[in-house]
């Protein structure tokens, strides 16, 4: 690959190639609809509604893991405690008699319910509508626990919506990246989304907005620091792991380094430059630097250690190579 | 302004070493592997840039070689690892493709040769810059900048510079 693209154009390339195709997230959409209409006509539930990554768009393609919640028929005060075991498996069993084919399981917040490795799978959350919260089930503890979610969806799309143009929710879907392939997944995604929120509250360029994130992550992360969901509710640096989330501020401070290098050399015109930095930080998914650009700068009185140590650059003037 | 001069390396070649570390984080291994009353040799370990990094340019071992009399007033750079085509290398002496790399024209007019007041570190990064123009072609590129053509003029006159910005 020989194109040369500025740093916009290769956050764009990478946008792109992270965003859920629109056919299959048309299809997950329609599934959806689907399993609404089913457990309705078999009178478990008044409605139902998407939540979670895919319905907040902050969702890494591929499409794997959709979030829903069913609203079942009744008045939250038949959430009580001793109940939400039989609720969820109310859902299941209906699944179970509709998708006889698919893997269908109870876990403690949902009922899962899987089309195959090789496409999506639904976790189908049952709960009681509060009006706006609502009340899930907690299965572990036969118990609800109220959730705001639709709190959070709201914030997330009026941030987006204030930011112009899916830059939030594309900056989002990097720094996910990012965790995903430095950190092997153990930073969940809502954290991420937590630290892009306290960080970007307004258009950015896109190099910025994802230093901004792992600047936000690393004062989060720090021994001593704390932060919550972008609600504000729920605490969320207390669910990590005291290894991961070492590992994490170590990953997140190594990038924020990297990052402010990387928009320096874009500030400075120095493109390549700051793609190949770009490049280290979140892997194959992002667009390679131009290989023949970066010979040519060698010859062009640029340093060859410029990208990694500015100050320690070493020049030479042309020479023409030559043999006897 | 230059850093390491000659009597740095054939005086304090293990100096050099540190120095070039320092200077250059290119430089990411650096030995003395003969120092004697002749000779001064030196292997280094060079890793590309991140962005050829992204490329699959992989570190290059390289020795550089200064004797300390006057038939060789410049250090020669030889590069080890597996055989590779080269397109701008001497051929050693038994006529193997083993020689020194060729990294500039002698017939060329100073400012495009280098020599010792340049700094030896400034040596070090044309041979950096002359391996990694070398792993390009081997990637079916063309050499990026003028080179001179192989060989000598039979009139006994230099290769004409083409390039009309020099």
């Amino acid at each position: 690959m020989n194109t040369k693209l500025t740093v916009d154009q290769a956050f764009k390339e990478l946008h792109e190639s992270l965003r859920l195709v629109p056919a299959e997230r048309k299809k997950a959409e329609d599934v959806h609809n689907t399993i609404t209409d089913q457990l309705r006509a078999a009178g478990l539930i008044d409605g139902a509604f998407l939540q979670g990554s895919f319905k907040r768009r902050t969702m890494l393609a591929p499409l794997r893991d959709v979030d829903k919640v069913v609203l079942l028929r009744g008045e939250p005060g038949e959430a009580t405690p001793g109940t939400a075991v039989t609720a969820a498996n109310r859902i299941a069993d209906e699944l179970r008699r509709l998708y006889p084919k698919f893997d269908v399981t109870v876990g403690k917040h949902c009922v899962n319910l899987d089309f195959g490795e090789h496409t999506f799978a639904f976790d189908i959350v049952p709960a009681y509508d509060l009006g706006d919260d609502i009340l899930i089930v907690n299965t572990e503890a036969d118990d609800w626990q109220e959730s705001n979610t639709r709190t959070l969806i709201r914030i997330i799309k009026t941030r987006n919506d204030d930011c112009g143009l899916d830059m939030f929710v594309e900056a989002v879907r990097a720094g996910k990246l990012f965790v995903r392939e430095n950190l092997d997944g153990c930073v969940p995604g809502l954290h991420v989304e937590s630290f892009a929120y306290t960080a970007i509250v307004s258009e950015m360029a896109p190099d910025e907005a994802l230093q901004a994130i792992f600047d936000a992550g690393v004062t989060g992360l720090q021994s001593g620091g704390s932060y919550t969901d972008p609600t504000g509710v729920d605490r969320l640096d207390t669910r990590l792991d005291p290894t991961d989330r070492q590992a994490a501020y170590d990953a997140f401070l190594s990038a924020a380094a990297l990052a402010k290098q990387a928009v320096n050399e874009r500030q400075a015109g120095n493109h390549n430059a700051a793609i190949a930095i770009w490049y280290k930080i979140l892997g194959s998914d992002f667009p390679k630097p131009n290989e023949r650009e970066a010979v040519s700068a060698l010859w062009e009185g640029h340093g060859i250690s410029r990208v990694v140590t500015p100050a320690a650059t070493v020049r030479a003037a042309p020479t023409r190579a030559w043999r006897p | 302004m230059s850093y390491i001069t000659y009597a740095d390396v054939v005086g304090k070649p293990h100096d050099t070493c540190r120095a070039l570390r320092l200077i250059m984080p290119s430089v990411v291994g650096s030995v003395v592997t003969d120092w004697s009353s002749a000779v001064v040799k030196l292997d280094l370990q060079l890793q590309p840039p991140l962005e050829l990094q992204a490329h699959g340019y992989q570190v290059e071992q390289i020795r550089i070689v200064q004797r300390r009399d006057a038939t060789q007033p410049v250090p020669e750079a030889f590069p080890s690892g597996s055989a590779r085509s080269w397109l701008h290398r001497n051929p050693g002496a038994d006529g193997s493709p083993g020689g020194a790399l060729c990294l500039w024209y002698p017939e060329d007019p100073p400012r495009l040769c280098w020599d010792w007041s340049h700094g030896f570190e400034r040596f070090v990064f044309l041979v950096q810059r002359h391996l990694e123009t070398e792993e390009l072609v081997r990637r079916g590129n063309p050499w990026p900048v003028e080179d001179a053509p192989h060989g000598h003029r039979l009139d006994g006159k230099p290769h004409p510079i083409l390039c009309a910005r020099r």
